[in-house]
């Protein structure tokens, strides 16, 4: 964690709470679902129904 | 023995999705008050530690496999957006070479930043929540749209 003041890096233990860890967890959820998703299955999704995220939160 | 990109691919992804199992099981033991090694948390769940450094070396996986795949000239326009957007977010995790260069902070960023940081993510919508929340709101609706199913499999993971 960058202390803004000091202008220094450390890691804070005694500030490291699960709210941080779960935002880690969410962000590396997220790197997830973006690493095996298939973009060209979700283009040709797009394309067919052409109408962009309604076709993706509505595809049935 | 010939190793295949495929069986590299599909290991990466193995390893990738056993690792959030992990992450998911130590966050219920420490939700659960379960005693759990902080050492191994720290290196873990802190900024710039594993999770967040792998977060973004699994975004760059990905936008080199899409390049080498395709080339320049075979990208359609949501390559290019996956692309843009993968680099943003690699950008925004280490607060555009924040982290590491240790440039001056804007007053801008001191005063709005809750992180006091040199990233968008962080700036302050409202009180001390971040512009993040909303980005995981978007995030989350839109996975969970992936689990939507039709007749030949899963609509965008694979069907592997």
């Amino acid at each position: 964690m960058m202390d803004a003041l000091s202008g220094k890096f450390s890691v804070d233990s005694e500030n490291f709470t699960s709210a941080n860890m779960n935002e880690e967890l969410l962000e590396y959820t997220i790197s997830y679902f973006a690493m095996v998703m298939d973009l060209d299955k979700l283009e040709s999704v797009i394309n067919t129904k052409k109408n962009g995220l309604k076709a993706i939160l509505f595809y049935k | 023995m010939r190793i295949k990109i495929k069986d590299l691919k599909d290991l990466g992804h193995k390893l990738f999705f056993a690792s959030l199992i992990f992450g998911y099981i130590l966050s219920l033991m420490v939700n659960w008050n379960m005693e759990v090694p902080e050492d191994l948390l720290i290196f873990l769940f802190e900024e710039n530690y594993l999770f967040e450094v792998l977060s973004c070396v699994f975004i760059a996986v990905k936008i080199i496999y899409i390049l080498k795949k395709k080339g320049i000239k075979g990208l359609t326009k949501l390559d290019y957006l996956f692309i843009g957007v993968g680099i943003f977010i690699i950008g925004e995790e280490n607060s555009w070479g924040f982290h590491f260069f240790d440039y001056p902070l804007g007053s801008f960023f001191l005063d709005n930043n809750v992180q006091r940081e040199t990233n968008i993510h962080n700036l302050t919508i409202y009180k001390d929540i971040p512009l993040e929340a909303l980005m995981y709101i978007a995030a989350i609706v839109f996975i969970a749209s992936t689990f939507i199913k039709k007749e030949s499999g899963s609509l965008i993971l694979p069907s592997n």
